[in-house]
């Protein structure tokens, strides 16, 4: 698929371009933003599920352009929760949180707003550029990553992102194990056994994402908050449009973070299984490890931002080539969008490349027309939205419980979700008091049941051995790139500890 | 006062560490095929948290060390919280808290609205005329705004409260 | 500025009401002889098993004009198919809530020790499809009979790769193993995705699942499905023949193994059940219905009455010594 797939990819645009399909996927990025805004509901798959019976009205093509816009539009907003408001949407939007939050908090959420957006669309672009040539590299990756593999990524993603511990390295480890713990809760996918689960069907299918980082995110902050007044301002807000958007510093600055990214974000978001959030993390640890000024990173790196930002746009690209070439959803939005191929009645396997062409170019075209909507209709609103944060606390507060409970019943229509939130927003505030950072904990808590499911699915496959993590070619070569990069970070430690005091990359909670 | 605080904070990790230790327990350790069953990582888990725990504790007692020296003094955590922060912090959660509860039976829009009169008229102490007035125009729109958006136009659904016959 | 402020306030408690008013009007209306579903409950989210057979039957109601009512589709995952009869038997004797039944929520209760929930929980209305089960295998490891593979299993370590432990394919796997006094090892994943890339990746050798899992692979010749596991091949692969057909008799593995069906909460009026039974019938003999029956590779089994609670009770009975063999007991 070399020459041919440039030929077909400009055939999809202009079968995707229509007058019809562009309002589509201008409403489409729309709706997706304003959904995507409502803390707890930005994450893309939620705000797919929600328009679908509306998306299902329209003609497939119509329909999966439409789709197109909302994911990019939620996912948008999803990044404008966790640099805004510190509150992730979704998995793959909680590293956002560390630098965008604070590059908020000084000042800087415009220019990290705008940057998300540039950076999403550069990824977008290169991500669909690499599709007309790495196709079949990237359909064979998916296959070729099993369980001992995605252990080293996982591992790998930890080791690079891991030295956040921040100021004490005993807080640090707690708040991982209790993230990893929290994890093991409900039934355990190999044996059937319950976990934590004290017969309740409440916790049967274990502590949900949402309860969870509402509640140490939003409701903690809220909490933290009140302790102090409950009047306070929250951030400062920049008065001129040129501290409103990234300038072109900015963006020279970001160059590295934002090619990495894409391609990270490209190979491992295909991966079905996580590859999105995984993605994410390793995307981050990558641009921390290249880039000039690590110890920002953590401290309001507008790299922090574009790298992770980069890698969630591109990964739809490479998600993509699984979902229409092997009709394997690797996502919980591929999910959603598989459905609606299969409800259109589009079939997706190994035979659409080749035998219908001319439905899967145009709804990769629509992917890319869809980040180009969003930059076009985005980037120009990223001064109305950071007049969000002028928005008297008073009012804000309230704002932020109402969606909290909007967006942890959503999920699962569950009351007993909101109270799980209510209750892990008393227990964030306290581990903050306490001086326990929560972003280590949440990512444990994201992470640690994808990395324990990889190590057994690993061993029963070797009957006990752990050589199978060297034996198998991809997996050593994981683990060889994050020993460097570990020995690598170590050294480099070292050598600024031994001149100066300097601060260790501080998250924002 | 902040090494107090964290030697509390090891006692009550070490004791959340036993606590979890003990239905682990009960689980297999080893699965199939030499595999780790369903009981190793939450019996590793707790029993590190608890070993944690203690080595919090510890060094509590012991003073600051350079392992745990803090390096940049945070805002947020460093200050103690004074009394009345703390009634503050209670009364809002509390609130909410009690909200939730609430829902169950009243549903989203009046425990929502009770939620927010109270936490604007409590804790948030505005009782002049005027933003009594803003306060309760807020407690009436969000709750009405979020349902008419959610239930409505997107088709999710919100608690409608047992008393209503949900 | 008070003044103003007293008619914001009133017209603001005017619009708290209407919805509060609007809100009550929201459930389900209609008498017993036509209810109209307040909600289609499934218990998997956007874009599961259950949530597209559930979009696809309020479609199909609705191109052909069977109903004019329209049956919001609603998830209730909290706690799978336990979950979904637990909110069943909160809502008894109403007429307005159906769920999307599947015979996995059969296994889940016998699954569990003190399962909070069973199938007695709901009252079925009908059962309309079969998704016969099939065994594949990745081409590449040269077998082309299911006996080939029971055999190899004797000396060789067959890995089957599944969802998890409670689902109805797995089961039919421990019964296949049973059979051949083979022991293979599981390797579960959450996601279909993996499976099918652990099986084309050579991390397991066998499959079990419905049809239309597997038709995009065996289009592309990477996989071959060895057997159907039930009373008729499937329609999608005429080639795949059935254990009878293959003489092999295992006692014990019902005919139907994945079946789906619709479900209304405990005593439900029997007129409202008969209701919903007349339109459903009139569904399955849809054009629609068979085409979409064909693309998922399922056959049309419409049963109610006697007929399907006898048919609930034997799959009950015949999973539980299954369950009782899974590597990791309860």
């Amino acid at each position: 698929m070399t020459v041919n797939s440039t030929v077909d990819l400009l055939h999809g645009l202009s079968a995707a371009a229509t007058p019809t399909n562009l309002m589509w996927v201008a409403i489409g990025v729309l709706i997706g933003t304003a959904i995507g805004i409502m803390p707890g509901l930005g994450s893309p798959s939620a705000a797919l599920a929600i328009l679908l019976p509306l998306t299902l009205q329209l003609n497939p093509t119509t329909g999966l352009i439409f789709m197109a816009g909302i994911y990019h539009g939620a996912k948008f907003a999803g990044s404008t929760g966790a640099i805004l408001l510190n509150i992730p949407s979704e998995p793959s939007s909680v590293v956002l949180c560390i630098d965008g939050h604070e590059l908020a908090k000084q000042g800087r959420a415009g220019p990290a707003l705008g940057l998300s957006v540039i950076s999403g669309f550069v990824a977008s672009t290169l991500g669909v550029l690499a599709l007309t040539v790495a196709a079949p590299l990237v359909a064979s990756l998916a296959i070729d990553f099993g369980p001992p593999e995605f252990f080293s990524l996982i591992l790998l993603g930890l080791v690079l992102v891991v030295t956040m511990s921040g100021k004490s390295r005993i807080k640090g480890f707690i708040a991982m194990a209790l993230g990893l713990l929290a994890g093991t809760v409900g039934v355990d996918l190999l044996s059937g056994q319950q976990r934590y689960t004290f017969n309740s069907l409440n916790l049967y299918n274990g502590i949900q994402f949402l309860p969870m980082v509402l509640g140490l995110f939003a409701v903690s902050e809220v909490l933290i908050n009140i302790e102090k007044s409950t009047k306070r301002k929250v951030f400062p807000v920049p008065k001129k449009i040129r501290d409103l958007l990234p300038t072109w510093e900015d963006l020279r600055n970001t160059k590295r973070a934002i090619m990495s990214g894409s391609v990270v974000g490209f190979f491992i978001g295909c991966l079905p299984g996580g590859g999105s959030t995984i993605a994410s993390f390793v995307s981050y640890g990558v641009a921390k490890n290249i880039s000039k000024h690590p110890e920002k990173f953590g401290n309001g790196s507008l790299e922090g931002v574009a790298g992770p930002e980069a890698a969630n746009n591109s990964e739809v690209g490479g998600a993509m080539i699984p979902l229409l070439s092997l009709g394997i959803a690797g996502s919980s939005s591929t999910t959603v969008m598989l459905a609606a191929l299969l409800i259109f009645g589009v079939e997706p396997g190994p035979q659409l490349f080749q035998q219908h062409p001319e439905i899967a170019w145009p709804v990769i075209a629509s992917l890319y027309i869809g980040n180009f909507m969003l930059l076009l209709l985005n980037l120009p609103l990223i001064p109305m939205w950071v007049q969000l944060l002028k928005i008297p606390y008073w009012i804000l507060y309230p704002f932020i419980f109402t969606m909290a409970i909007v967006g942890a019943y959503s999920e699962r229509s569950s009351m007993f979700d909101v109270e799980m939130m209510v209750v892990v927003g008393l227990i964030g505030y306290g581990l903050r008091k306490l001086e326990i950072p929560i972003s280590p904990l949440l990512m444990a808590f994201v992470l640690g049941p994808k990395l324990e499911l990889a190590l057994r699915q690993s061993l029963v496959l070797s009957d006990g051995s752990p050589l199978i993590f060297l034996q198998r070619p991809i997996s050593l070569g994981v683990l060889v790139v994050g020993a460097v990069a570990a020995l690598a970070a170590f050294l480099v430690k070292r050598h600024q500890r031994g001149r100066t005091h300097i601060a260790l990359p501080q998250p924002s909670a | 006062m902040a090494r107090a605080a964290d030697a509390v904070a090891g006692v009550v990790t070490a004791a959340l560490g036993v606590a979890m230790l003990v239905p682990a327990l009960r689980l297999p350790f080893v699965g199939q095929a030499n595999a780790p069953g369903a009981g190793l990582f939450p019996v590793v888990l707790s029993g590190t948290l608890g070993a944690l725990g203690v080595a919090l504790l510890v060094t509590s007692l012991r003073g600051p060390s350079e392992i745990d020296a803090p390096v940049v003094a945070e805002e947020e955590s460093t200050v103690p919280a004074g009394v009345r922060g703390l009634g503050r912090v209670g009364a809002v959660w509390g609130g909410f808290a009690v909200a939730i509860i609430a829902m169950k039976y009243l549903g989203f829009l009046i425990s929502v609205f009770v939620l927010i009169v109270y936490l604007l008229l409590g804790p948030s102490h505005r009782r002049g005329p005027r933003q009594i007035a803003t306060s309760l125009v807020t407690a009436v729109l969000l709750p009405v705004l979020a349902h008419l958006l959610f239930t409505n136009v997107l088709g999710l659904t919100l608690p409608e409260g047992t008393l209503f016959g949900d | 500025m008070y003044a103003r402020g007293k008619h914001v306030l009133a017209g603001a408690t005017a619009l708290l009401v209407a919805t509060l008013a609007s809100g009550c009007g929201n459930s389900g209306s209609g008498s017993d002889a036509s209810p109209t579903p307040k909600e289609f409950l499934v218990d998997t989210g956007a874009g599961g098993g259950s949530d597209i057979f559930a979009r696809e039957i309020e479609k199909i109601l609705g191109d052909n004009h069977i109903t004019s009512a329209h049956w919001p589709v609603r998830a209730i995952t909290e706690g799978d198919g336990l979950g979904l009869m637990a909110y069943l038997r909160s809502h008894s004797g109403k007429n307005d809530e159906i769920a999307a039944f599947t015979s996995k929520w059969m296994v889940e209760a016998d699954a569990m020790k003190n399962a909070p929930a069973s199938i007695e929980d709901t009252t079925p209305i009908a059962e309309l499809a079969d998704e016969t089960q099939l065994v594949a295998v990745p081409t590449s490891l040269g077998y082309t009979t299911l006996k080939q593979l029971l055999d190899a299993g004797r000396t060789k370590q067959i890995t089957l790769v599944g969802g998890s432990a409670e689902s109805v394919s797995t089961l039919a796997a421990v019964a296949l193993q049973q059979y051949s006094h083979t022991s293979w090892k599981y390797l579960f994943f959450h996601d279909n995705g993996s499976r099918i890339s652990a099986l084309l990746r050579g991390d397991a050798q066998v499959m079990v699942d419905s049809a239309a899992t597997f038709a995009p692979e065996v289009k592309a010749g990477k996989l071959r499905i060895l057997a159907a596991l039930g009373a008729k091949r499937v329609s999608q692969f005429p080639d795949a023949p059935t254990l009878h057909e293959l003489g092999i008799v295992i006692p014990g593995l019902p005919d139907q193994l994945q079946f789906r069906g619709i479900a209304g909460p405990p005593n439900m009026p029997p007129k409202a059940v008969k209701y919903y039974q007349g339109l459903l019938a009139k569904m399955v003999k849809t054009d629609d219905w068979k085409k979409y029956m064909e693309s998922q590779g399922d056959t049309t089994d419409f049963i109610t009455g006697d007929k399907l609670t006898t048919l609930l009770k034997n799959f009950d009975t015949s999973m539980a010594p299954l369950i009782a063999a899974l590597p990791e007991g309860q």
